[in-house]
């Protein structure tokens, strides 16, 4: 269980080398923004919220940046803390997520993308929605990001054995989701 | 499949799903005005100097475990205090000799003094008897016993004296009894069960025309009543 709190931090003895440290943290946010808002996305948060969420996950990555290890990959560590901010942001809001179809509205000009594409995405988005977030992160890490399931447990803080047995069955969920969002689309 | 945990590498997306999946691998890049909208709030945020963090919301251990204590010793308190009530608690005096008839009397009204000693090899009432249960024999803790219930109980006391009458073999006293109760209660809860006793009544003094007519007006009325079967076996025990 976490919670979001609000702490002062203020400038202490080593003023430089916080300087540093968000000269860093911004420019990896940066790197990742996109990763990170789509990510976001794949984890149920509501289009109009994944700007306000990017923002919680920079705050927590700069609050945590010293204990980030810079050899290892930045993103599985910044799938756990949006895995963390989304399901806080969802027990604060559970009441208020529809739990209909949410259409993904084409944000922007991608002119290199097909229409296929387009739909197809927001199939596989709608059908990730269906999946219970535990079991949706799992997926997303391992067969969207590709991230090892190894570091898929050690990220989610879950045994191995946990992280196979919600791979198995999201992949189960998510196969009927897009089945049974290709039938309605059909009789539509 | 969890057998694959061995391997350390889990089984492979079926085909269908991996095609599906392979479409959103691919990240499209954020709008431009997306992407600077966010990087200016994270460097407001970062010049603000205010920080909002992930914690974990756990109470510190100790405090954890003298909650848990507490909440237990309360549920093992509350507990303890309720077995003492239900052992301290009088049991209810067993009615003195005469079954259902002083069961209804206790809550209606006080049993008549010259109750007969004989009715205690009474037969058990009605079907529709058990709603007078021993538990409600006891004194009820309520202060006022509504009107509805008073007149169910009286019913129900005017056919437990007819059932009384008819194991004496007494069948005019049960004509006379049930005669009061279709009075006082032309359309009571039980009068399916008096038009079987008046039946059975009749059947016993050997009036058989009139044992007929009753029980047709009880086809007619009850039609799926499950004392049909009784009626008929009375009639035919009149051939």
């Amino acid at each position: 269980m976490n919670q979001l709190r609000v702490a002062s931090s203020q400038p202490r003895s080593g003023t430089v080398s916080s300087h540093t440290i968000d000269e860093a943290c911004l420019d990896a946010y940066q790197r990742e923004l996109d990763y990170l808002m789509r990510t976001l996305r794949r984890l149920g948060v509501d289009p109009d919220d994944v700007e306000d969420l990017a923002q919680e996950v920079f705050l927590v990555l700069r609050r945590n940046w010293r204990q980030y290890d810079p050899t290892r990959a930045l993103k599985p560590y910044l799938f756990g803390i949006a895995f963390r901010v989304a399901a806080s942001h969802r027990r604060k809001r559970w009441h208020e997520v529809p739990l209909g179809i949410i259409d993904e509205p084409d944000r922007g000009p991608s002119p290199d993308r097909t229409v296929e594409a387009n739909q197809a995405r927001a199939i596989v988005l709608d059908a990730l929605n269906r999946v219970p977030l535990k079991r949706r992160a799992v997926l997303v890490m391992h067969d969207l990001d590709e991230i090892p399931v190894q570091d898929v447990a050690t990220t989610l803080s879950i045994p191995l054995f946990t992280v196979y047995s919600r791979l198995r069955k999201a992949r189960r969920e998510l196969e009927a989701a897009v089945t049974h969002i290709q039938r309605r689309s059909v009789i539509r | 499949m969890i057998g694959h945990g061995t391997s350390r590498t889990p089984p492979p997306l079926p085909p269908a799903l991996e095609a599906w999946l392979a479409y959103e691998r691919e990240i499209a890049p954020q709008p431009e005005m997306v992407r600077a909208r966010a990087l200016a709030r994270a460097r407001e945020a970062l010049r603000e100097g205010d920080v909002v963090f992930l914690a974990p919301r756990k109470a510190p251990a100790p405090v954890r475990r003298l909650l848990y204590a507490t909440a237990a010793g309360l549920v093992l308190m509350a507990g303890t205090a309720a077995a003492y009530q239900m052992l301290r608690r009088p049991a209810p005096v067993p009615p003195p000799a005469e079954g259902h008839t002083q069961v209804v009397s206790a809550v209606a009204e006080p049993a008549p003094a010259s109750a007969p000693a004989q009715q205690t090899a009474l037969e058990p009432v009605a079907p529709a008897a058990p709603a007078v249960s021993p538990k409600a024999s006891a004194p009820s803790r309520r202060t006022g016993v509504t009107a509805k219930n008073q007149a169910r109980l009286e019913e129900l006391r005017l056919l437990v004296r007819a059932r009384q009458a008819d194991a004496r073999g007494d069948y005019l006293s049960v004509l006379s009894v049930l005669s009061e109760h279709e009075r006082s209660f032309p359309t009571g809860r039980l009068s399916e069960e008096r038009e079987v006793l008046r039946v059975k009544a009749l059947v016993g003094l050997h009036r058989g025309g009139e044992a007929r007519q009753v029980a047709a007006n009880f086809r007619r009325q009850f039609p799926r009543s499950v004392l049909l079967h009784k009626i008929d076996d009375m009639l035919a025990s009149l051939r």
